[in-house]
């Protein structure tokens, strides 16, 4: 049959050819150099370095000796708080915190006697106030802070996206103009870091959370809005086709035809950005935007490496589980 | 419906004066089409696919803007502010999912509910009343109305969809494909309710199908197009063979056609 003979004929695309060859030859060469310029080289020999010290068979290695002695000050780590007690204003021996108890040392104080010009050492009784998981607590504390950071900022970042994200949708902007400057202004938010808006943030709002806050808030309406937007866009058209029909504005179709459709999307993107907000909240303290990060890099700077420990436990434990709880929210929602 | 406005009871239900439509880098989807539609008659637009039929209720709706011609509903030009005098039913349905089939209902009020209310989904009693009597009427239950749309059958779907569209009081239904994805029995009986839904308040039924069976049982008066141009215009009982074939000719659609006219 002269159909079957001409599909003989028929050449079929091929999934590969010369020039996925020639493009893969080329990222090989392009990560070549690259690796050459990122120092993999010394990465894998101080690797090297660290796995055979490890089984005993050289003496020390960078890694190591770097590691270890944070790792051994880090264990155990501080959950005690121990304070001099005439450090504390207002200091009242009749009210002590909760679990608490004086502690009292005598110190050996050495001074030079101004006149003898001889080295005295008077002993000296000196107080601390000791609470027993005072350290513990006052992280904890700060752990909830971070945790309020973040739920502010994400909480007000999906209040701004959703009108944002109206103006954002090419099919409902009120005006091209309006779409190209919501679009751009998203875009801005988007592009900035968080660490680096925080960083500026804290130089105007000073230390604390309001730095935090208004940092996440600006990223996050970034991305919300830019994901809003394209989930209104790629809605179902049929119910807003129905609704326009009945003489309803663009505000109704968006209500009762858009967003009934797209809400387990936002609830699943709102409840991303809430856990990333929470992971985010944590960092951004390093600048001193607030919450746990500002007490961590505190401690780090100060080489309490036990009370650095302390933070690290409890953010790791955390971010755990609100990752637990948040998978098995979204689970229940969306 | 406070501010419906009077009708003038001379005036036909739907007057098109040369109406024509045609699309960018296409083929013209509405030639210089006039119609007039009496009051509560039940009309069908009988054609094949890109016969126009589509495109004639979008124009009267406003989903499509005509490139020239005049559409009256009621004698009165037709502007956004009187769609609310226009009821449609769609082929898709098009019903929000997710809302129930109550709230679907109201939502074909919104156009006269004020925007706090829509913000809240609170309508007022009244209408909500009547999506009820009309659920009622459609033959949906109690637990119909509070269930999702999602979870509805087709043909439910479709109840829900008439329900909509009355819920204006409308003077003019507006029915594209309404049975285009339901089985052949479903597709009877909304036929048959929405004939007689409209019939009891007096509105004008303007419906386009391509089942020649369903326009031959249903129609008053059915409405040939064919390549934009009204090509039969008559009670079903003149609709014979020519006339058949000369509105589903189209090239595309070659031998089984033939077998649909015999």
């Amino acid at each position: 049959m002269p159909a079957s003979s001409a599909a003989q004929a028929w050449k079929l695309k091929q999934p590969y050819g010369w020039r996925t060859l020639l493009v893969l030859a080329a990222l090989f060469v392009f990560s070549a150099i690259s690796a050459e310029r990122m120092q993999f080289d010394r990465m894998l020999s101080q690797i090297g370095d660290f796995a055979l010290a490890s089984v005993g068979l050289k003496q020390e290695s960078q890694i190591g000796k770097g590691m270890g002695r944070v790792v051994q000050d880090m264990f155990p780590i501080a959950i005690a708080e121990r304070r001099p007690v005439e450090l504390i204003e207002p200091f009242d021996e009749a009210k002590l915190p909760l679990f608490s108890h004086i502690e009292t040392v005598s110190v050996e104080q050495s001074s030079l006697n101004p006149e003898t010009l001889q080295m005295d050492t008077v002993s000296l009784e000196k107080a601390y106030l000791v609470e027993p998981v005072g350290y513990l607590v006052y992280v904890l504390g700060k752990m909830v802070e971070t945790i309020e950071i973040a739920a502010w900022a994400s909480l007000v970042a999906i209040l701004f996206s959703l009108p944002l994200a109206w103006l954002c949708a090419g099919n409902y902007s009120p005006h091209p103009l309006v779409y190209g400057a919501a679009r751009s202004l998203v875009s801005f938010f988007r592009a900035i870091p968080e660490l680096i808006s925080a960083l500026f943030l804290v130089l105007a709002f000073g230390f604390g959370p309001v730095a935090g806050i208004l940092a996440l808030t600006f990223h996050s309406i970034g991305f919300l809005a830019k994901f809003y937007a394209e989930d209104i866009e790629g809605a179902e058209t049929a119910p807003q086709q129905a609704l326009k029909a009945a003489g309803a504005s663009n505000f109704t179709i968006l209500r009762l035809a858009v967003l009934p459709q797209v809400l387990p999307s936002y609830t699943g993107l709102s409840f991303y950005i809430l856990d990333r907000n929470i992971r985010m909240a944590t960092v951004i303290g390093l600048v001193g935007a607030g919450g746990i990060g500002q007490e961590l890099k505190g401690r780090f700077d100060m080489f309490q490496y036990d009370r650095v420990g302390t933070i690290l436990l409890v953010i790791f434990l955390t971010v755990m589980a609100l990752d637990l709880i948040s998978a098995r929210f979204r689970r229940d929602i969306v | 419906m406070t501010d419906r406005l009077p009708p003038a009871p001379a005036s036909p239900a739907l007057e098109l004066t040369a109406l024509t439509k045609s699309y960018r880098n296409g083929p013209t989807a509405l030639d210089d089409i006039s119609l007039k539609i009496e009051q509560g008659s039940f009309c069908v637009v009988l054609g094949s696919s890109g016969s126009g039929k589509s495109t004639l209720l979008k124009c009267i709706t406003g989903l499509v803007t005509p490139c020239r011609g005049e559409i009256r509903v009621k004698g009165r030009p037709m502007t956004r502010r009187n769609l609310r005098t226009i009821g449609m039913v769609h082929q898709d349905f098009g019903l929000s999912e997710r809302l129930t089939s109550a709230q679907n209902v109201m939502a074909g009020a919104a156009a006269i509910t004020p925007l706090w209310r829509i913000l809240l989904q609170a309508y007022p009693l009244p209408v909500q009343r009547k999506a009820c009597q009309l659920l009622a009427r459609v033959g949906l239950t109690e637990a119909h109305a509070n269930r999702r749309v999602k979870a509805l059958s087709g043909g439910q779907k479709q109840r829900v969809g008439i329900a909509r569209a009355l819920i204006t009081d409308p003077s003019l239904i507006l029915a594209d494909e309404p049975v285009a994805s339901l089985d052949p029995r479903t597709s009877a009986e909304i036929m048959q309710l929405l004939k007689d839904a409209a019939r009891e308040r007096g509105a004008a039924v303007l419906c386009s199908l391509h089942q020649i069976d369903l326009a031959r049982a249903y129609a008053d008066r059915i409405i040939g197009l064919q390549g934009g141009h009204i090509i039969f215009d008559g009670p079903p009982a003149q609709l014979d063979r020519a006339a058949l074939s000369a509105i589903f000719k189209a090239e595309d659609s070659g031998p089984h056609l033939k077998f649909a006219v015999a």
